[in-house]
């Protein structure tokens, strides 16, 4: 009898003997029937576990693990039966493995379970590249068919292969194949249809949407590349009249996000009316088509939820000092902020967010904007594309690429307009400046680039493209940590510009324009005491001035210290005084850059949190996508940007050099001086560098700590850490 | 519209009738129902009358499952919960085996997914009980389990260094 039962249960359970326990021993113990099959265990109840528990029961016995680290279709089960059925999964290409986040807010990783196929030719293949995934089915540049789990899954993948045409460097296109996966067979495919491009920038992180219908899209900076499954077929379809009224320097990632809404791609951004825009694109008989869905002023959300993102700013905090138990410096500051939240008036604040664009519009799909009534606009898709502005500043609008077609000639472009158009739109005043100041140089850079400009004549893409790289030096973050940090003394008045060149801004006039009170009242009241001291000779910031100015003046000033701490210590040393003097100078100086550093790390905990904020608000939005904190493009522009505030002239990364190293000539006299400061301060403060180091390290340590942490909870809102190193090594 | 009864036979030979409509969501049933005809109700021998009485129960109050109206499911949903409020483990897993070979979908999804709930308050030891499985893991590799457990779930998001582990 015993030996029956015993049978019986090892052809149910599948375990080896030793595994088995005696009927004797299993009164023992809780008393269950070993009587579930090892189908029923596996296929029915392991598939409703959270990711967490699965995690956990691995160590079940040896079995289990296998089973629930190797078997593929197990994880198609999984997201089909568990309990994430709506929530996000990611794919990481680097570490291959899915992530994906329970309810609360938790990233857990789950097994890989894919082939490694071969990455060499990954389009995007530099850092971990995440993708979103809609029921554990992965889309995005791996999408898949989630329509029917025992399908298996395919993931797309995009490849190009650059083809340099004669004349330059420029003058090539690229092509664009698809690598298709499917798991039926195991293996990649490359898709017989190519899509020949120029002109085609690919954001750092293009975020990828299924919609159903075979269809899967990717944002890029001005367009939508979407790829048909069934049909093998690919094409572009330009982003909605983004030329007209769209903010030029967020046109890339960070301020349009692609989701998926009633089966169809959804599309929002903010524009530089600070509204918030919804746009739909119909596909209809393979036609696409823009329609626009929803108008919503950014300050309006902000306003009309007060309290919500009140809670949820304090909430949010609450979660991190919890975290951050021990860290009186981060609790404080937190706990200033969300004072000034309470204290300020809510329509000054929301005015501030909105303008300053820290509020992000996220991926919509479908959900209610809260207590937000939606205006159904009149507003006709983008039927006609206007031709070329003839001002330089504006970016050229591409026409949407038919699959495998040839890019139509490109307008010549003169030498002095493709200067402008790398230093679009921003750095023109900047130009004008630094001709200015000294027009020798500049002219020598200009010479240059009137050599390479008639190489390049062919391919006025090719440039735009350049201009979107650069758009990337211009994130938001760093952007608006900036005014902020250089807001100075609470009693001038500044101007927000809604961070555009003086053009758009003109254009746009009032909106932008709008004086607003940046004083000690807003959001910090750190006194810049520091500051204020050191700011002495300065003459008052230009109301009109915009961003690159204010950026370029800030650097002026910093060498001009520089030089007065370098006379100020030769003299000290001639006298032979004591090094006191010099010290207090020294900590100083140090002093005023930590400040520096908080107040933009102060910003950007806002920031975060008001993400954060967006997602309630917006409702059912199920897909959040990750960045990693280093974004390798975007640090070297990064490392340009420091570099140039260092007086290092900066090195080409990549290729779209000929734009950085243009624009770090155009801000020659800076260079020089700060190079001498640079090194003979360098000699003088070997002694005094060493005792602040241990001081500044853990300050540093503590930063980047934070803002790892920050990053890992919300993702795409980070400060660039090589610009926060290198600002801390000058 | 006549209401056909049909019986059903357990393996202690108790007698069970419910409507047809109600014994048709359960697949095996039915093919049996569509091929045999049997005259003296439908022989189910591996389900024990303990069982089986579970069965028909959850059969009869599934047999007309609302669509649109929200409170009559709502009401469908805290049935459910009772119903397997008071059972013990070992009717639960003779219940889910039984679902399984009558192939009804509903109360296979909903005693699984009870399991699962269960499964989900438990440690690994206490599963191990649960479903009588014997750990066969040397303590070296559970040292290296738990290693890797510990770092998967510390490391929030995706990070470089987990690159080495996820790639077997």
């Amino acid at each position: 009898m015993k030996k029956k039962i015993m049978k019986k249960r090892k052809a149910l359970v599948g375990c080896s003997d030793q595994q088995l326990i005696s009927k004797k021993k299993r009164k023992t113990l809780i008393g269950c029937p070993a009587e579930l099959g090892e189908d029923i265990i596996f296929e029915e109840i392991l598939p409703r576990l959270p990711v967490n528990s699965i995690f956990r029961f691995k160590s079940v016995c040896k079995k289990w693990r296998d089973f629930l680290s190797r078997d593929h279709v197990f994880h198609v089960q999984h997201y089909e039966k568990g309990p994430h059925r709506t929530t996000s999964t990611f794919f990481s290409v680097k570490t291959e493995c899915f992530f994906s986040k329970d309810s609360q807010f938790r990233w857990s990783r789950s097994p890989s379970f894919i082939k490694r196929p071969s990455y060499a030719s990954l389009l995007i293949h530099q850092e971990d590249m995440v993708v979103g995934s809609t029921n554990g089915l992965i889309y995005g540049v791996r999408p898949c068919d989630p329509s029917n789990p025992n399908s298996g899954f395919t993931l797309v993948h995009p490849i190009s292969t650059s083809h340099w045409g004669g004349g330059g460097v420029n003058a090539g296109y690229k092509i664009l194949r698809f690598k298709v996966y499917s798991s039926k067979t195991g293996a990649w495919r490359v898709s017989e249809n190519t899509l020949k491009f120029s002109g085609l920038t690919f954001r750092n992180y293009p975020t990828a949407v299924y919609t159903g219908g075979k269809k899967v899209f990717w944002s890029l900076t001005e367009h939508i590349l979407w790829f048909d499954i069934g049909k093998d077929a690919a094409g572009t379809v330009s982003c909605p009249d983004h030329h007209d009224n769209f903010v030029p320097q967020y046109k890339d990632k960070a301020f349009t996000e692609i989701g998926v809404c009633e089966g169809q791609l959804s599309y929002s951004r903010v524009t530089i009316q600070v509204d918030l825009e919804i746009w739909l694109l119909r596909d209809e008989n393979n036609e696409l088509e823009w329609v626009k869905k929803h108008v919503v002023s950014l300050q309006g959300i902000i306003e009309e939820n007060w309290n919500v993102m009140l809670r949820f700013c304090k909430l949010y905090t609450r979660k991190q000092e919890e975290i951050k138990k021990q860290n009186k410096v981060i609790k404080r500051k937190v706990a200033k902020v969300l004072a000034h939240f309470d204290r300020v008036a809510k329509k000054d604040v929301a005015k501030v967010l909105a303008h300053f664009h820290v509020v992000k519009p996220l991926p919509y799909s479908g959900g209610e904007l809260a207590k937000v009534k939606p205006q159904f606009s009149k507003v006709k898709p983008n039927a006609s594309k206007s031709p070329a502005p003839a001002t330089l500043s504006a970016p050229k609008p591409h026409a949407p690429v038919a699959l495998a077609t040839p890019k139509p000639p490109a307008p010549v472009v003169t030498v002095p307009k493709t200067f402008a158009l790398v230093t679009v739109p921003k750095p023109i005043a900047k130009a004008d400046s630094a001709d200015r100041t000294n027009a020798g140089i500049n002219t020598k850079g200009k010479g240059k680039r009137n050599g390479k400009g008639k190489e390049k004549k062919k391919s006025t893409q090719f440039s735009s493209q350049l201009t979107t790289k650069i758009e990337i030096t211009s994130a938001p973050t760093r952007k608006s940590a900036r005014s902020w940090t250089t807001k100075g003394n609470g009693k001038k008045k500044r101007t927000i510009i809604a961070s555009t060149t003086r053009k758009e801004a003109k254009r746009y006039g009032s909106v932008d324009k709008e004086e607003y009170k940046v004083g000690e009242d807003v959001l910090f009241d750190d006194s810049h005491e520091v500051d204020q001291t050191m700011e002495e000779g300065e003459s008052q910031a230009d109301e009109e001035q915009n961003e690159e100015q204010m950026i370029e003046k800030k650097m002026r000033k910093r060498v001009m210290m520089k030089a007065v701490n370098m006379r100020y210590k030769v003299l000290m040393m001639k006298r032979g005084q004591s090094k006191k003097l010099l010290m207090r100078k020294k900590w100083m100086m140090q002093k005023a850059r930590k400040m520096e550093l908080m107040d933009m790390n102060r910003v950007y905990t806002v920031m975060m949190r008001l993400r954060m904020f967006m997602i309630m608000v917006l409702g059912d939005i199920n897909l959040i996508m990750m960045k990693p904190p280093t974004v390798p493009q975007a640090s070297a522009v990064i490392s340009h940007d420091a570099s140039r505030q260092n007086g290092l002239t900066v090195e080409a990364h990549g290729e779209p050099l000929g734009v950085t190293s243009d624009r770090s000539r155009s801000s020659p006299p800076i260079t020089k001086t700060a190079k001498v400061a640079d090194s003979s301060s360098e000699q003088a403060d070997r002694r005094e560098r060493a005792r602040g180091e241990r001081e500044r390290e853990r300050d540093l340590k503590l930063l980047r700590w934070e803002s790892d942490h920050l990053w890992a909870a919300e993702g795409r809102w980070s400060l660039p850490r090589g610009r926060r190193e290198k600002g801390e090594e000058e | 519209m006549s209401t056909k009864k049909i019986t059903l036979l357990s393996s202690d030979n108790e007698l069970f009738t419910v409507d047809e409509e109600a014994a048709n969501q359960s697949l095996t049933i039915k093919h049996l129902i569509e091929d045999t005809e049997p005259e003296n109700g439908v022989p189910l021998p591996q389900v024990h009358s303990k069982i089986l009485a579970k069965v028909t129960e959850y059969l009869i109050k599934h047999a007309n499952e609302p669509d649109n109206d929200a409170a009559a499911k709502e009401e469908l949903k805290n049935w459910d919960d009772k119903f397997l409020e008071k059972v013990n483990h070992e009717t639960l897993f003779d219940l889910i085996l039984a679902a399984n070979y009558l192939d009804i979908k509903g109360l296979l999804d909903l005693t699984c997914q009870t399991v699962a709930d269960l499964m989900n308050g438990m440690s690994v030891v206490e599963v191990r009980k649960l479903f009588n499985i014997v750990n066969d893991f040397t303590p070296e590799d559970e040292a290296e389990v738990r290693k890797r457990r510990k770092r998967g779930t510390k490391t929030i998001g995706p990070s470089n260094d987990q690159a080495n582990q996820s790639n077997h």
